[in-house]
């Protein structure tokens, strides 16, 4: 009967000692690193390769609505890559294409095809704060993230944003030429490495842009937002980018990036 | 949450497995909790579905992608006898079909029709093929056959480099280049070499460029250029001479008559450059002297002119690089044996070979997003000495280009002005369009030209016009 005891007693403590060490591990994880924590989210896209058929839906002051169709494939990884977007619909720039060749050392590179003079132009790669194509999105939210622009901190957790937890972060640029915002506020679900709200705020401390993103899945093992919104609250704008078609590692291959490329008839 | 769920749900799956296992007697008695459990399990499942509706399954695209193209641009003189210019209306169609990954059949024609018929083109109804082109890939190199245009060059508004398609004339240069070039049955290959990529052409034929005649808005002369010529000599006695063309001669449809084209390019740390050649023709033929005839009852002959189209044979360059947000283009071009008018006695045949040299300095900036400037310097000259050449040796000239979009994109200014430095002359373009919805705009604009005769836009300075656009695209 004594040995019982002690064997429940023993077995109690056990469990207790079990659940507290839990707890406290638990109690790690709920403050973790805020610069990893965006490193894990910039990072966790680690596809070779990719594939995108997407509508902008943009929506004026008067809630007129006007939609651009348009896929991007990309190729090579975080800040050594190349990507050409095309414009499907509608008709008035219906063949437009758009190649990047973002390569370490060089930077930027870009290339605007344009079927209404069947000419190919170097352009220059635009100002990161300049809204892209007439939407609320800027190019800085098109164009890859580059960790090291921001610092960061966590402020806050627990709030539910798309019905999951989020971690609240503050991230400041490390110098002003560095981003078009003053300060943003990122919320980043604790069981998903994925910006699913963003706030830009000016100088002024005017919350300037909201970005929402919305239908995660994953796919291939990467989460993807299958809607992102934009809007602009001072211009009673906004821009809702909804994903069609998404492919990962799907084999693209270098030589679908180049100037001949972006001349094909490609309106699929 | 869904976790649970789930696993209820397989609990519950697996009764219904049971349940129909049971013999038919225990299967009366069952019915009732056989039927609960459906309920159960419906009741479990059809949240889970309300909670993630069933994405409606994608539509495979056609392999057909369509355009269509409606457009009228009407034309008004605003110089005496102010009439009707023009009323150009076009249907244009274009079907590109996906045979597979890698190869495109496109299929494009346009329909015309000009009731006010004083710019040269067809009385009736004219269908002009645009493209009938099938590209792909065959192994790394790109493949074109067919119908289609090639654009080379990096200038806007002059061209330079860009001489594989002649142009149609009937409008002056006052369509864009994509409207007026003429498309050419060709083959292209574009093939990766080291470091870059070398462009092959081959066009199998002779295709002369569109021009408008005596009498057309835009005609210069009996023959195309004769007109120009008789204005710069207007202070000689030759110009009392009267002048009779004869049909133009042109080269015969054989293989020699072909034309053929390279373009090796490749990028530079962060230059982008071109080498350029191509042996074709001229676009518009030669007006040489053929003679003087006497005419009857007069005291001076008549000079008669046998127009002819000469071959050309152009080495270029071109270069193009940002710095910052300044775009930088280059384009130099050789002509090595231009026929150019020339100033000699005694008259032979009025023409001389030279070389020709043509450059553009190109500097495209873009200060807000709602504006786009671009300059463009254009030097051109001849390899013969001033005393020999009819038209100066040297020509200078300069663009000056403004595009800006307004409310979204929906309304457009822009201005296009051209101007000559060492001559007197000039082309200013102002134009607005205003977008309505997807499908419908409207464009306003007006072409002003200015300088003396003998120059080609002094030439038409009695052709200002104004222009109505109206299009609908889908």
């Amino acid at each position: 009967m004594r040995s019982k005891n002690q064997t429940l007693i023993a077995s109690i403590l056990l469990l207790a000692f079990g659940w507290l060490h839990l707890e406290t591990n638990r109690a790690c994880a709920v403050a973790p690193d805020a610069r990893q924590l965006m490193d894990t989210v910039y990072k966790q896209d680690n596809s070779r390769d990719s594939y995108w058929r997407a509508r902008l839906d943009v929506y004026d002051k008067k809630g007129t609505l006007r939609s651009k169709k348009f896929s991007l494939r990309k190729l090579g990884t975080l800040g050594n890559s190349k990507t050409l977007a095309r414009f499907t619909d509608p008709a008035e720039v219906r063949g437009v294409g758009l190649l990047t060749h973002n390569q370490t050392g060089i930077g930027d590179r870009q290339w605007l095809y344009t079927p209404a003079i069947q000419r190919t132009r170097r352009i220059a790669p635009q100002e990161r704060g300049r809204k892209f194509l007439g939407t609320d999105f800027t190019n800085e939210d098109m164009a890859e993230r580059v960790l090291d622009d921001y610092n960061y901190k966590i402020i806050g957790e627990g709030e539910v944003i798309e019905g999951r937890k989020c971690y609240k972060i503050e991230a400041r640029p490390v110098a002003a030429d560095r981003s078009q915002n003053s300060y943003v506020y990122l919320w980043v679900p604790v069981d998903v490495p994925y910006t699913v709200l963003a706030e830009m705020y000016d100088k002024a401390g005017q919350r300037v842009r909201v970005l929402k993103a919305s239908q995660l899945e994953k796919i291939s093992g990467i989460w993807v937002a299958k809607q992102v919104e934009v809007g602009t609250p001072a211009d009673g704008t906004r821009s809702v980018m909804v994903i069609e078609e998404i492919k990962f590692n799907s084999g693209l291959k270098e030589e679908m990036f180049t100037q001949q490329a972006l001349e094909k008839a490609d309106v699929f | 949450m869904p976790m649970r769920s789930k696993s209820k749900g397989k609990r519950q799956k697996s009764k219904i497995k049971n349940a129909g296992l049971v013999s038919s007697t225990k299967r009366k008695k069952e019915v009732p909790t056989f039927c609960f459990l459906i309920f159960a399990f419906c009741l479990l499942i059809f949240p889970a579905i309300a909670q993630e509706p069933t994405p409606e399954p994608i539509p495979k695209p056609s392999n057909w992608n369509w355009s269509l193209t409606l457009r009228n641009r009407t034309g008004f003189k605003l110089n005496a006898p102010h009439q009707l210019q023009m009323s150009r209306t076009q249907l244009d169609a274009q079907g590109v079909y996906k045979i597979s990954d890698a190869w495109r059949l496109t299929l494009a024609a346009r329909a015309h029709y000009d009731p006010v018929k004083r710019l040269g083109y067809p009385n009736k109804l004219w269908l002009d093929p645009r493209q009938a082109v099938i590209e792909g890939k065959a192994g790394k190199v790109d493949l074109k056959f067919g119908l289609q245009q090639v654009v080379w060059g990096q200038a806007d508004g002059l061209r330079v480099l860009d001489v594989i398609n002649p142009l149609d004339y009937r409008e002056f240069i006052l369509e864009d280049f994509l409207e007026s070039r003429r498309p050419l049955w060709l083959a292209r290959a574009d093939v990766p070499v080291a470091k870059g990529s070398l462009q092959l052409l081959w066009v199998p034929y002779f295709a002369p460029g569109r021009l408008p005649v005596e009498g057309n808005e835009f005609g210069a002369g009996q023959s195309f250029g004769l007109g120009l010529i008789k204005a710069a000599l207007q202070d000689s006695p030759l110009a009392q001479l009267a002048i009779r063309a004869e049909k133009t001669a042109r080269p015969a449809y054989q293989l020699r008559a072909s034309q053929f084209g390279a373009r090796f390019s490749r990028a530079i740390k962060t230059w982008d450059w071109t080498a350029n050649y191509f042996y074709g023709w001229e676009d518009a033929p030669t007006n040489y002297i053929g003679g003087l005839e006497p005419k009857p009852g007069a005291e001076l002959p008549t000079v008669v002119f046998k127009p002819r189209y000469d071959r050309k044979e152009v080495f270029g360059v071109t270069g193009a690089n940002n710095f910052g947000p300044v775009v930088l283009r280059l384009e130099a071009g050789w002509n090595r044996q231009r026929p150019v008018a020339v100033n000699e006695q005694p008259l032979r045949d009025g023409f001389g070979k030279a070389g020709q040299f043509s450059s553009v300095v190109g500097v495209d900036y873009s200060p807000r997003e709602w504006v786009w400037l671009s300059g463009q310097y254009f030097l051109s000259f001849v390899s013969a000495p001033q005393q020999r050449l009819l038209f100066p040796r040297y020509n200078h000239l300069a663009s000056f280009f403004v595009r800006t979009n307004f409310f979204h994109e929906k309304f457009k200014p822009e201005l296009f002005v051209l101007t000559g430095l060492n001559q007197r002359q000039y082309l200013i373009r102002p134009r607005g369009t205003r977008s309505f919805g997807d499908h419908w705009s409207v464009g306003l604009g007006a072409d002003f030209f200015g300088g003396k005769r003998n120059n080609i836009f002094g030439f038409f300075n009695t052709r200002d016009r104004a222009v109505l656009e109206v299009k609908w695209q889908k």
